[in-house]
């Protein structure tokens, strides 16, 4: 998406397909250039040197990691012209790849995005209470992702507790680590595996040692041998 | 009428420094079980870390990292045991199997 905008005075109100944001470009009298870019990466046209990116920013939250600077809004827009270099694509940090910031608008303030280097990012807040508030919302973001992940890694993992419940994180790190080391065995001692486990136990020394995870459950202990591991009081992994 | 206002204060004040331990007690308790879980949380993290087959090794993953790659790596060794060893296809020209990669470059 990558298409030169008409010139002109005109807002171009052009939407990022995912979330619904248009970004805009603006050159102040400060001769700095000001861009806001989410998460999405889009790219300018680089190869159209009059670059005349158009588009608005409206009542969204920048992604965090970039500078901003509270800003009135605009009605027209307009970046670039003969000899100015086209807007940078930011370079973004591995956090910021991971988590697609929530774009939530504040108030009716339209937020610009300052960029003086992109070595050194200075925030510039209207507040101490918008600082800790986009914290907050990063923060929150974050702990949304990470619980997205427990649930997918949950769902992978076999059903071991009756149907309302469902695993804590550390249950369901521990069940992980438990159900991986099954698949692998099974892998390299192949489908006898399991039915070694019921034998003698002159048949166990070819197996690796048996470790107990400290899970414990009454349930769903059907994909595992009945001959179980022996327990181990310090609940070691 | 004097009052002894001096001896009050001075009830008063022991009153709150005899409470205050027992509430500084509970709360020190707490933050050390606190701690304890997330100690083991943070451990339990680890070993899964451990567990997974990464390249360059000494990649540390974030936990977000681990649990992503962990459930990939899950759906990756299911499938090797639903379709053989051998027959470790690619999807498309572009999706490659993080770990059949990683497997190539450390065999």
């Amino acid at each position: 998406m990558s298409e030169p905008s008409p010139r002109g005075n005109e807002v171009d109100t052009r939407s990022v397909i995912q979330e619904n944001v248009t970004r805009t470009v603006y050159k102040p009298h400060v001769d700095t250039v000001i861009s806001a870019i989410n998460t999405s990466s889009m790219h300018y046209d680089q190869n159209s040197s009059d670059s005349t990116t158009i588009c608005t920013l409206n009542n969204v939250l920048p992604p965090m990691g970039y500078e901003y600077q509270h800003h009135p809004p605009l009605t027209s827009v307009q970046i670039g012209g003969p000899g100015v270099p086209p807007p940078p694509v930011y370079g973004m940090s591995r956090d910021e790849h991971q988590y697609s910031p929530t774009v939530a608008g504040i108030g009716s303030n339209c937020y610009m995005q300052t960029e003086v280097k992109s070595s050194s990012r200075v925030r510039s807040y209207e507040s101490e209470r918008d600082y800790k508030k986009s914290a907050c919302d990063r923060e929150r973001t974050r702990m949304r992702d990470m619980n997205k992940a427990f649930d997918l890694l949950r769902n992978r993992l076999p059903k071991s507790k009756p149907p309302g419940k469902k695993l804590s994180k550390i249950e369901s790190l521990r069940m992980a680590i438990r159900y991986i080391r099954h698949l692998q065995a099974i892998l390299e001692y192949g489908p006898e595996y399991e039915t070694k486990l019921y034998t003698a136990p002159s048949c166990t020394q070819y197996l690796p040692p048996p470790t107990y995870y400290g899970y414990q459950s009454q349930y769903g202990q059907c994909w595992n041998a009945a001959g179980d591991y022996p327990p181990n009081v310090n609940n070691q992994y | 009428m004097e009052f002894d206002n001096g001896s009050n204060d001075f009830q008063i004040q022991s009153n709150q420094l005899n409470e205050a331990p027992s509430k500084k007690r509970i709360r020190s308790g707490a933050n050390a079980r606190e701690r304890d879980r997330t100690q083991s949380v943070n451990s339990a993290f680890d070993v899964l870390r451990a567990m997974i087959p990464i390249d360059p090794p000494d990649r540390k993953l974030s936990k977000i990292e681990t649990l992503q790659l962990a459930t990939k790596y899950i759906s990756h060794l299911s499938q090797i045991l639903t379709s053989g060893e051998d027959s470790e296809q690619e999807h498309s020209f572009y999706d490659v199997c993080i770990f059949c990669l990683t497997n190539k470059i450390n065999s």
